[in-house]
């Protein structure tokens, strides 16, 4: 604020009541007018009249539903016998946020008109129009301000309506510029849910919209500075929005504008009650969530046999191994300690997840291994392990208590561990199922949301948990002996093949230095090792000293983020994949090209095997060529919101994801599946031909 | 990774300060803030009574029309004579209009004739986001249970106008009155009107 208080205090306690002809009035941070579309109108025919505000930098008024704080304006008519004005035709506002809060209103310029109706039996002549209007003009500081304003018109019945020359143009460009009402073959549906009104629109039509956002026409309604969840996929849109504080019986509609935009930059608006249905009335909501919880089991099954499994493969095969000469109790307890395992884990990567979406970073499924810090931290952890199960120390009995067992010891911890590592390291990517149901989750309230995550972790664990209790499963392992030790060593170097890919992963999102860095830990991890051996007493130093090293080596890891998409694809250069930027996506696409948008990630190995048997595969080449595709590559190894963003359009939070954009920006692109191989790809790519 | 902990950081403390802080039949949510004396003022103090919470803003027009009509001070009085604790609130951020510290706000009292019980400064606003106060004059009234019971606007007429806040229907009174005979407030909730609070 530049005036000074007092000032600025004398001027609020001012009303401005100016009396104006037809010239505008001039008032604190605005002027206003009373124009008509038509200087000569004929009783019948259609006029309008409006009020035109004109405003400085910064100031605003307000929509009919001013948000959190302000007033619409308001007029009174004095009118002759026989001409009626109808109520404002609100042009769309804009939202204007202030600190916390937001408000609906108009800057600059704007235009509210009326219909002007006069009756057929009015006299030829003048109608005198005037109109008390109090408005509210406000910046941060509110200014209340009123005035007269006086309009006359000329009424000539029989004879032809003269446009008023200035204006007609301006009335016909506001009211083309008015919602307008939704399109037929939109179905409108809306539920209560706790705090929360979830709004659906079903539309063949509605797919390829970009962004929605839907304005409350009566306040009170929801909280109107929290921004609607939405989530679009396919025929469908669903917005989640929070309801107000002070809403204490649902409405039977909740009306408002939906303002969409099918393309970047246009928004369209569109008036649109949702009707309210009765709790319990509706069918289609728990159907869908029944729904996503069955797939998110299913997806869960299906990841198990997903190459992204196979850098645990080496744990789980031990763990089953572990359970040689063990009782059938004995057996499932360990099943179940390694399905809760995988159950706390999932429990808390979603609860991270939705944290996250709270706070609007987009970030999405496998988000842990974007982090630098993670794959380091974890590399370490299963070099320190593979040590281990070489036999250089044990872990368990002396080691236990300090809290480094983990899935080496060999209790039910040891088995509960395994489930937590084979979580963290295999589910970076999705699986057939999985992908949807992890999108529709992330949209959902927080318990329906733990529901989805925990039926997927019971689908990852079941395999497992059934194993165990199958009673001749303890015929089949081998009796426990020697050959314990000598497997348990082999094991170890399958560890460290593991260990060797997530260093590989680390040179991609650090630089060179990552990897080195990590062989440095590795170092740092065995001379702790050796010294705690060689003096057993030394060994809470070495373990502390060691930790230290290993915390000061691996948190300045940085992400390589200014060289997005790195990817270790020098060689695929015969495909020709372009880096991904939606910028260039949206200019082939107004150029009617069609793009197959791939998007993958270094630790994604569900990609990396799609990619080498399918999307490389010769005849798949052959057919982008031939068909003039451009490939796009998203590369998500590291953290990277706009391809968060572009999956979460497709109602995705997690990769492998496949989409082809058609030539054609009207119709859907084609989703592939999250298992490819070159005959899938084909078959798909014949699809779009017919859809062109 | 750092800014997305921040990000996290921040989205809890947001999720935590605007929905469902101020449900009309809940327990209204407890604060401690500092008054122009200096003294910790915490709403759990006045368990067994009658809470009215005004937020408040000495340069808004809306807040003005209130004061200068002598309205809320007679409303004020009124009902803490009666036993109703009645703290006013200040959210206005430093710089902001409305903005005091303890002596200006001590003067704008005795100019307007005014004695809450308490006037608390929030000039960093988390009184006002706890509560998701939206307006001056923004009007909670809490039961002597600590549930809240009213959450809304002064009256039914929004106007800058003192002759026409003395003709309007004031319904911090009617809720108390109602409260206070053992009836349920009619009118729990209405649209809170005036100017932006000045977070």
């Amino acid at each position: 604020m530049t005036r000074s208080a007092g000032v600025l205090t004398s001027l609020l306690f001012t009303f401005f009541f100016v009396s104006s002809g037809a010239q505008a009035l001039t008032a604190p941070h605005l002027e206003v007018d009373l124009i008509s579309s038509h200087q000569v109108v004929v009783p019948g025919d259609k006029a309008y009249v409006g009020l035109r505000f004109k405003l400085e930098p910064e100031w605003h008024i307000y929509w009919i539903n001013p948000g959190d704080s302000g007033e619409p304006p308001q007029i009174e008519w004095q009118l002759p016998a026989g001409v009626t004005i109808g109520a404002i035709e609100w042009p769309v506002p804009k939202k204007i946020p202030v600190g916390p809060l937001m408000n609906y209103g108009y800057e600059n310029e704007v235009l509210l008109p009326m219909a002007l109706e006069i009756a057929p039996d009015f006299q030829s002549g003048e109608a005198k129009l005037v109109a008390d209007v109090r408005w509210l003009v406000c910046r941060e500081e509110c200014i209340p301000g009123k005035g007269r304003l006086e309009k006359t018109i000329r009424v000539k019945s029989g004879g032809r309506a003269e446009p008023d020359a200035q204006w007609h143009a301006h009335f016909l460009a506001a009211l083309e510029a008015t919602a307008k009402p939704v399109p037929h073959d939109w179905q409108l549906l809306a539920k209560s849910q706790d705090e929360e009104f979830l709004l659906a629109i079903e539309s063949p039509s509605v797919a390829g919209i970009l962004k929605v956002d839907f304005l409350p026409a009566v306040t009170d309604l929801i909280v109107h500075a929290t921004e609607p969840r939405v989530r679009v996929e396919g025929k469908r849109i669903d917005l989640t929005l929070t309801k107000s504080d002070r809403l204490l019986n649902d409405p039977e509609a909740l009306p408002g504008l939906l303002l969409v935009s099918f393309d970047e930059g246009e928004v369209k608006a569109f008036e649109a009650s949702f009707p309210l249905r009765a709790p319990g009335t509706e069918a289609i909501f728990s159907f869908s969530v029944l729904l996503a919880i069955l797939s998110a089991f299913l997806g869960g099954l299906i990841l198990n046999l997903m190459p992204c499994v196979f850098p645990v493969l080496s744990l789980k095969v031990m763990s089953l191994m572990q359970m040689s000469g063990m009782k059938r109790g004995e057996m499932i307890k360990h099943g179940w300690a390694y399905a809760s395992g995988i159950l706390v884990s999932f429990w808390v990567l979603a609860a991270a997840l939705l944290l996250f979406r709270i706070s609007g970073s987009q970030i999405g499924w496998g988000f842990q291994l974007q982090s630098p810090q993670f794959v380091f931290a974890l590399a370490c952890l299963l070099f320190f392990f593979g040590l281990n199960l070489l036999g250089f120390f044990e872990i368990s009995g002396s080691f236990t208590g300090m809290g480094n067992s983990l899935a080496a010891s060999e209790g039910y911890r040891g088995s509960f561990f395994t489930g937590v590592l084979a979580t963290l390291v295999a589910t970076p990517c999705t699986a057939p199922f999985m992908g949807s149901a992890v999108g529709f989750a992330l949209t959902q309230p927080a318990i329906v949301a733990v529901w989805i995550f925990t039926s997927l972790a019971l689908g990852l664990a079941a395999p497992y948990v059934v194993l165990s209790y199958v009673p001749a499963l303890g015929s089949y392992l081998p009796k426990p002996g020697r050959w314990m030790e000598s497997f348990k060593q082999f094991m170890a170097f399958l560890i460290f093949a593991t260990v060797l890919w997530l260093m590989w992963i680390l040179g991609l999102q650090t630089s060179f230095m990552g990897p080195v860095a990590l062989f440095g830990a590795f170092i740092v991890i065995s001379f702790a090792v050796w010294l705690a051996i060689r003096w057993p007493r030394l060994k809470a130093v070495a373990v502390l000293c060691g930790l230290l090293a290993l915390i000061l080596i691996g948190l300045p890891l940085k992400p390589f983020t200014e060289n997005r998409g790195v990817s270790e694809d020098a060689h695929e250069e015969k495909l020709q994949w372009e880096k991904f930027s939606p910028e260039r996506l949206a200019r082939y696409r107004e150029e009617g090209k069609p793009v197959f948008l791939n998007f993958t990630a270094a630790w994604c190995i569900s990609c990396k095997v799609n990619e080498m048997v399918a999307l490389n595969a010769p005849e798949v080449q052959a057919k982008f060529r031939e068909l003039g595709i451009v490939l796009m590559k998203a590369d998500w190894t590291n953290h990277d919101p706009l391809i968060a963003e572009t999956l979460a359009k497709f109602g995705r939070s997690g990769i492998p994801f496949y989409v082809l954009y058609l030539r054609d920006k009207s119709k859907p692109a084609i989703e592939f599946p999250e298992v490819l191989t070159a005959g899938i790809v084909l078959k798909h790519l014949s699809q779009m031909e017919e859809r062109q | 990774m750092k800014r997305s902990v921040l990000g996290f950081a921040l989205g809890l403390v947001f999720s935590m300060n605007t929905a469902w802080a101020a449900k009309v039949g809940s327990p209204a949510p407890d604060f401690t803030g500092t008054s122009t004396k200096g003294e910790k003022i915490s709403l759990s103090n006045y368990k067994g009574k009658y809470v009215v919470l005004e937020w408040h803003n000495k340069d808004c027009p809306y807040v003005r029309a209130h004061y200068d009509s002598g309205s809320m001070q007679k409303l004020q009085k009124e009902w803490m004579d009666k036993g109703v604790v009645w703290l006013v609130v200040n959210s206005s951020a430093k710089g902001k209009q409305g903005a005091v510290d303890a002596q200006v706000a001590e003067e704008q009292m005795k100019k307007d004739g005014s004695s809450p019980t308490a006037y608390i400064l929030d000039s960093d606003g988390s009184i006002g986001k706890l509560y998701g106060a939206q307006t001056t004059p923004h009007m909670y009234v809490i039961d002597p249970n600590g549930t809240l019971i009213y959450n809304g606007a002064i009256d039914d007429k929004v106007t800058t106008d003192k002759d026409e806040v003395l003709k309007s229907n004031n319904y911090v009174a009617a809720a108390l009155t109602e409260a206070m005979a053992g009836k349920p407030v009619s009118k729990p909730t209405s649209r809170p009107y005036g100017c932006t609070v000045k977070y």
